[in-house]
């Protein structure tokens, strides 16, 4: 799952009014124990998904995660003893406690995912360093971001190179996953340390860390919008805090 | 520009010197190669002259290092580099950003230069290193050869007064070595920038009329090796195929797609007993998944394969690999015991090969290799060529019938490879038993074949029989040799047949 070039109003919003709703919605979902709020922060994000461009079906591992989802609603429902009948074992308190887990685990993948695909790397990584994070932490973000998948196809590649000398990592079971860690682990930590090696002399000998601040070229500016989905961000927290202490 | 004066490092915990009394002076302005067997210390100063030892490496040093009138040892880091930048051998493990626009500009915003100044130097190393219309571009969609170049600008966009590169081409086809070496010199000839290349790949660097310095065991030497010029003798003789043998690879209509893009389209080949075949081409081109694709480590999307007479991919790799040894491009990809004893061993135990045969053969081949002292050593700590030794002697101990070779080569002096060559040659065409290599020729039927990939042209004159050239997905070329060389030239390929090979001298 990565970032999905496009020019829809999501990826025109600010990097860091996008982080900001993303955490606000994270939060409030496990917060509340409204069963309302998870499901419609989900039926928000295919919205919002589809306007930027990713419809749901194209959504790598959505299966998994409709599966996933069903499989939580159909073990709350069936499990739990409370409440009254609706068809054999299932129970509305069990229905109720199934649709709001499945609901805060699908809000969260979904509003990740949507923040992950209209939010290009380096534009946050500037954005959270003009809101004030030390540059060498944006870069830290920039720099994940670049290895992870260098180091991924660096997996394959070794677990190729045992694979053909007779380690068998075709076959099935517990010793498989033994295996696995036992022989990918070095030449994979190795492979790490030297890339972070040769990274590190790499940036330094251009001069990163020689000053306090540097240039950017890259500027995100804050627009209209980004205001106003601010200050619409503020208000939900503002209201939702009302609520709950009216509630108490 | 770069005065080292009797200067000398031993690396911490090593028992000799990487550099011993080295005093080299180099102008401003020059283009120098800097040439030498395996281990004889050119990594070693480049570091050195980019400071990239003194103060930063635990080790004992003897003399001076100056650059620029600066004292490497007196410097941060951070302002030595603004006289002299090193580029590494893997770009990959050079760029700190996404995007080659970023990537050019981020040592001058590091410096805190005025974005006008910043945009007006990357427009003009990226004009220098002819890179304009990659500007955009994602740094993980460039090919090799591309990569290199955003690597050198982003240096060059800086305006140091000296860039040393350290075997920039190792991993680059003929054609995208012979165009960054030239880039090179013109960049050398018209910015008056002085440019250090540690290289092996001296056939392509000689004609453009570099300063040729050359080490051996850490000292400087006042005339090369002679093979590291050239190699002066065939390194084995080579065996035809056997035509009316059942062949060891036979695939047809192998196609495989990644990622929505065809990397191998319809391809179709056989491998008979004997033969020994290079497989050329750009990279990208598909070679390392074809060497993949024949063993079904990649899924292909049809086509047939079989190997040894087994079917691809119905047969598990992992019992394919009874018959089968492949190294991998990179040496590390394959080390993962604590010795090199037991990494040597390590496909033989995997496949429970009689060990009291295995034992024998590793000990013999070790000690051929210059290997037997260090057995107790962990592999990491060996030098490339060493691991790349160990590497095909692991791949080799279990008497594989076939032998995939990806770019196994690459970075090593004719020494390393020569010695190679004959280890695989003995491995595929005569019997076990005893050291490898004692034993009587095979029956040309039992005859073994190995399939290597390779850029270096000097290989294949010496020691292969057939010649495929992969490009876009595609064999476009399989001939024999020593035909195959004039037919690379027909099709515009020159830096594959370059004229030191083009008359056969078997």
């Amino acid at each position: 799952m990565t970032y999905q070039t496009g020019h829809s109003v999501l990826h025109r919003l600010h990097p860091v009014v996008k982080l900001a709703w993303l955490l606000w919605v994270t939060v409030a979902v496990f917060v509340f124990h409204s069963v309302a709020l998870p499901l419609a922060a989900v039926g928000l994000a295919l919205a919002l998904l589809w306007l930027a461009g990713v419809p749901p079906w194209r959504i790598p591992g959505a299966r998994a995660c409709l599966i996933l989802g069903v499989g939580i609603v159909v073990l709350h429902a069936v499990v739990a003893r409370h409440g009254e009948p609706l068809i054999g074992p299932v129970t509305t308190v069990g229905l109720v406690n199934g649709l709001r887990a499945a609901g805060r685990l699908l809000a969260v993948i979904l509003m990740s995912t949507l923040f992950v695909t209209t939010t290009e790397p380096v534009s946050l990584a500037c954005a959270l360093v003009g809101a004030g994070l030390p540059y060498r932490w944006g870069f830290a973000l920039v720099t994940a971001l670049r290895l992870a998948p260098v180091f991924r196809v660096e997996a394959h590649h070794v677990h190729r190179a045992q694979l053909v000398r007779g380690v068998a990592y075709d076959a099935w079971g517990p010793r498989r996953w033994w295996l696995i860690l036992r022989h990918l682990c070095m030449p994979l930590l190795v492979s790490a340390l030297r890339t972070a090696h040769s990274l590190s002399l790499s940036m330094e000998g251009r001069a990163f860390g020689l000053h306090r601040r540097r240039t950017s070229l890259r500027q995100v500016n804050i627009t209209r919008l980004d205001v106003a989905i601010g200050a619409l961000l503020l208000l939900s927290i503002g209201a939702a805090s009302w609520y709950a202490i009216k509630a108490t | 520009m770069i005065h080292l004066e009797q200067f000398g490092w031993r690396f911490a915990g090593a028992p000799s010197w990487a550099l011993q009394d080295v005093s080299l002076h180099i102008e401003p302005g020059e283009f120098v190669a800097v040439a030498g067997p395996s281990g004889s210390g050119k990594t070693t100063l480049a570091l050195a002259a980019c400071g990239l030892l003194l103060g930063r490496h635990a080790g004992d040093a003897t003399g001076t290092v100056h650059v620029g009138g600066k004292d490497v040892a007196a410097e941060p880091l951070q302002r030595v580099a603004e006289t002299i930048a090193l580029v590494q051998q893997n770009p990959e493990a050079h760029f700190a950003t996404l995007t080659v626009a970023d990537e050019i500009a981020f040592g001058m915003e590091n410096r805190c230069l005025a974005p006008d100044d910043i945009r007006r130097r990357s427009a003009e190393a990226m004009e220098l290193l002819s890179i304009t219309h990659l500007a955009d571009r994602s740094l993980a969609t460039l090919s090799g050869g591309e990569q290199q170049r955003v690597a050198v600008a982003s240096i060059v966009a800086g305006k140091p007064d000296a860039i040393v590169l350290d075997e920039p081409t190792a991993s680059l086809d003929p054609q995208a070595s012979r165009d960054l070496f030239r880039t090179l010199a013109d960049l050398c000839r018209q910015t008056h920038l002085t440019v250090v290349i540690i290289e092996h790949k001296l056939a392509q660097l000689l004609p453009l009329n570099p300063r040729l310095v050359c080490l051996e065991a850490g000292r400087l030497s006042d005339a090369p090796e002679p093979s590291v010029l050239s190699p002066q003798s065939p390194v084995l003789s080579t065996h035809s195929s056997v035509l009316d043998a059942p062949p060891i690879v036979d695939a047809s209509g192998l196609t495989v797609r990644l990622g929505g893009r065809t990397i191998l389209d319809d391809v179709s080949l056989q491998v008979r007993p004997g033969e020994t075949v290079a497989i050329l081409g750009p990279n990208g081109g598909g070679k390392s998944t074809l060497l993949h694709g024949l063993l079904g480590l990649v899924a292909s999307d049809r086509g047939s394969v079989r190997v040894c007479d087994l079917p691809v991919p119905e047969t598990p790799v992992s019992r394919l690999a009874a018959h089968v040894g492949l190294v991998f491009q990179n040496a590390d990809h394959q080390l993962v015991a604590d010795t090199v004893w037991h990494e040597a061993l390590f496909a033989t135990r995997a496949l429970e090969t009689p060990r009291a045969d295995a034992e024998a053969q590793a000990d013999d081949l070790l000690q051929r290799a210059g290997l037997a002292d260090r057995k107790r050593d962990h592999p990491y700590r060996l030098s490339w060529g060493q691991k790349r030794r160990l590497n095909i002697i692991s791949a080799v101990l279990h008497r594989p019938r076939l032998l995939l070779l990806d770019e196994p080569f690459a970075g090593q002096d004719w020494e390393n490879v020569a010695f190679l060559l004959e280890i695989i040659d003995q491995v595929l065409n005569r019997s076990g038993g005893g050291a490898v290599g004692s034993g009587e020729p095979v029956h040309p039927q039992q005859r073994g074949a190995c399939l290597m990939v390779t850029h270096d042209p000097r290989v294949v004159q010496r020691s292969c029989t057939r010649v495929l050239f992969v490009s876009d997905g595609r064999i476009t070329l399989d001939a024999s040799m020593p035909e195959a060389f004039q037919r690379l030239r027909n099709m515009g390929h020159d830096a594959y047949a370059p004229d030191e090979v083009l008359s056969p001298q078997r």
